[in-house]
């Protein structure tokens, strides 16, 4: 590939790279909002309301990420319900990976020690107090290392946005290859991302040492 | 920090490493190799790679299982002619060619279509064939010409991997381009409202419209190109090129040509202006 080439490419390669990273960072904190919405859903074990969330993420955590975005992207506009592809996107795996993410929070809040809990319920707090002041936050903060291994798998679930028309990192990649039949790009996306998940593993660490509790 | 700089220096050294593999084999290995025609006639055996599943040009046969179609036989004809086994290995388009620089097919018996920025990679065959480029939309759209297509509402998509999509960035500047994975998904997106026309060759338009009569076929002809085969870009391949090349004069003249274009296609094979030069 040489300075010519490479010129041409660039705009491609560039909009791949501002869609996939920012589409990563809007579904790494959707995802993270909403499953932990879920989890604690579940976990203060509302009757009607967990029974569903629990449907919910037992649905959402065995169907293929592609099929729900087949679904957002080809299946509801045949009811009337167009997004745009991105909104599709995002929103498929917000869904995907928010069941995954309750999962692990809800996980992590149940080893939260019972001490503390009791700690809590002795101080008089009532249970909605309890669970957002007490228990969130230390099971959140337990979960936080597999939480940034959920980000790296967003990050690679955004590759699949090459099938629903968008141009991402993956599809500029192939862009290249498709014109001149060189796959010297690919191996230039494939870079990209690995930069891409070093950057997101330091940044994990540096998250858990910030929310580490000295005990 | 200091594990951070490591890591990147070693995806950098890492990715040289392969840009050096990307762009065609090692010119080390030239002089002392024999050509690959030469090769294949000693070791009896040529082993060309096709994208299966794509018919007609080359699918599985569904009673015996075996492969067929347009490619296949073009193909099998000259390993008869040179008198060699054949030996198909199915891959997928983006495998291929970095399977025949890497020597481990001698050519990609797959309609590729033949551009000048590929040929700067790729070693190309004369043309096996040509398409010409359509647009399929719905046929409740009201379009009526390929001329009404160039406006910001519209959207375009095209095969992802075709150059029909690059072709739909340079007439319809204005419209919106996007490239999909497959036909099928074409056809989902285009009755969903996700894309307004599908750029792709007559004959997959014209399986379409068998397949759905929702769909009608604009009339203007966009673009026509030739499609052929291709070899590893290694001055031991011009020998198999021209060998094969002939191949295709000699069939063209004899009516074999004709026949398999019948058989496959439907039609009559009608020389291009150009074609013998082509």
């Amino acid at each position: 590939m040489n300075a010519v080439q490479f010129a041409g490419w660039l705009p491609s390669l560039l909009e791949g790279l501002k869609i996939t990273l920012c589409a990563s960072m809007i579904a790494i904190v959707t995802s993270i909002i909403w499953g932990s919405i879920v989890a604690i859903l579940v976990a203060y074990d509302y009757k009607v309301l967990t029974f569903f969330m629990r449907i919910y993420i037992s649905i959402f955590r065995n169907t293929p990420l592609l099929v729900i975005m087949f679904f957002c992207f080809y299946g509801l506009p045949l009811v009337n319900l167009e997004m745009p592809a991105l909104v599709c996107g995002i929103l498929s795996i917000t869904l995907n990976e928010g069941a995954f993410v309750a999962e692990l929070i809800r996980g992590s809040i149940k080893n939260v020690p019972a001490g503390e809990i009791e700690a809590a319920c002795s101080l008089g707090l009532k249970r909605g107090k309890v669970v957002r002041k007490v228990i969130f936050p230390l099971g959140f903060r337990n979960a936080v290392p597999m939480l940034t291994g959920q980000a790296s798998v967003m990050v690679k679930d955004t590759s699949l946005f090459a099938l629903i028309m968008i141009v991402d990192l993956n599809r500029a990649g192939s862009i290249y290859y498709d014109k001149y039949l060189n796959s010297i790009s690919i191996w230039i996306v494939a870079a990209i991302y690995i930069l891409i998940f070093l950057a997101l593993t330091q940044a994990g660490r540096l998250i858990e040492k910030k929310m580490m509790v000295r005990r | 920090m200091k594990k951070l700089l490591s890591a990147l220096l070693a995806v950098t050294m890492l990715s040289m490493l392969f840009a050096g593999c990307g762009g065609g084999k090692d010119s080390s290995d030239g002089a002392a190799a024999a050509d690959q025609l030469s090769t294949i006639l000693e070791n009896g055996k040529m082993v060309a790679a096709i994208e299966a599943g794509n018919e007609p040009w080359a699918y599985a046969d569904t009673d015996t299982g075996e492969y067929t179609g347009f490619s296949i036989d073009l193909i099998s004809g000259f390993a008869e002619a040179i008198g060699v086994e054949i030996e198909f290995m199915p891959l997928e388009f983006s495998e291929m060619i970095p399977a025949v620089q890497a020597g481990k097919a001698d050519i990609v018996a797959s309609n590729i279509s033949r551009t000048t920025a590929r040929a700067a990679t790729v070693l190309f065959t004369d043309a096996i064939g040509y398409d010409n480029c359509v647009a399929v939309v719905r046929s409740d759209s009201g379009l009526t010409s390929t001329t009404e297509l160039d406006v910001p509402e519209i959207t375009i998509t095209a095969p992802a991997g075709n150059i029909y999509e690059e072709m739909a960035y340079e007439k319809f500047p204005n419209a919106t381009v996007s490239a999909l994975a497959s036909t099928s998904d074409a056809i989902a997106a285009l009755k969903a409202g996700r894309a307004d026309a599908y750029l792709t060759d007559t004959i997959q338009a014209y399986k379409l419209l068998d397949t759905d009569d929702t769909l009608t076929i604009l009339p203007e002809t966009l673009d026509s190109d030739t499609v052929a085969y291709a070899l590893d870009l290694d001055v031991n391949s011009y020998t198999l090129r021209d060998a094969f090349n002939t191949y295709l004069k000699v069939i063209k003249l004899n009516g074999t040509y004709n026949e398999l274009y019948n058989k496959y296609f439907g039609v009559d094979w009608v020389p291009l202006m150009g074609e013998y030069g082509a």
